[in-house]
């Protein structure tokens, strides 16, 4: 993938493909804030929150059967746990 | 059609028993084709991937243990729909067997259209974690290191 860099304004805007388009509505002097103009189907993350994301994911996939028959063992105390609170 | 799994052998799979994820799930990004399969009597399930015979996760409906959500309206968008009947959700499970700690990813949800059968994941910001997100009485946040 290329890495394309465009330099824009307070107020400018770049437009991705014919769908989405990015405005720079404010520049601070250490963030800037972007409005973001895309059809309401496409789903929009902040870069941290979505690796974050993809890492909790791996770990959830590396589940096998031998975990989860013993995740129900222990789903089970949890519950026994949360009837005696009561 | 059959499906190859890693963890159950062969399956057979209605093609109206497919879910369609058409952004994929963060980390998995182009396996786009799951279908659920029971697990003994619930709560929990398998999302076993159509296309990728070693991908699978363990999920379970959020009211199995009293977590509910308000869902914005705008949440709803990406499965095409406004009413929010007609979506379900599900959370990823994560399990450390260390620590015997079973992991509900609820800052992650699962949301399905049940009509269409499309699904994305709806990734939580802060706000949305505070806001959407309502656990029952006595239960309370725990971070993940």
């Amino acid at each position: 993938m290329g890495f394309l860099v465009l330099s824009r304004k307070e107020g400018e805007s770049i437009r991705i493909g014919d769908s989405i388009q990015i405005v720079v509505t404010e520049i601070g002097p250490n963030r800037v804030k972007l409005g973001i103009k895309s059809p309401r189907s496409i789903p929009v993350y902040r870069e941290e929150l979505y690796q974050k994301i993809q890492e909790e994911n791996r770990k959830a996939a590396q589940i096998t059967n031998v975990v989860l028959d013993e995740a129900g063992h222990f789903l089970r105390k949890w519950e026994i746990l949360k009837n005696m609170e009561k | 059609m059959k499906v190859e799994t890693t963890r159950f052998g062969t399956i057979e799979v209605n093609d109206d028993k497919l879910l369609e994820f058409p952004w994929g799930i963060p980390g998995f990004e182009s396996i786009k084709r799951y279908v659920l399969l029971e697990y003994k009597d619930g709560p929990f399930q398998w999302l076993q991937a159509v296309d990728e015979p070693s991908l699978a996760f363990v999920v379970c409906p959020p009211e199995a243990i009293g977590v509910q959500y308000k869902i914005p309206r705008e949440k709803l968008e990406p499965l095409e729909t406004t009413n929010p009947n007609e979506v379900i959700i599900l959370n990823l499970v994560s399990f450390d067997r260390e620590k015997e700690i079973i992991r509900f990813h609820l800052r992650s949800p699962l949301l399905f259209n049940v009509e269409t059968r499309k699904a994305y994941q709806w990734t939580m910001d802060k706000d949305e974690v505070k806001n959407c997100i309502i656990l029952p009485q006595g239960m309370e946040w725990q971070e993940v290191k």
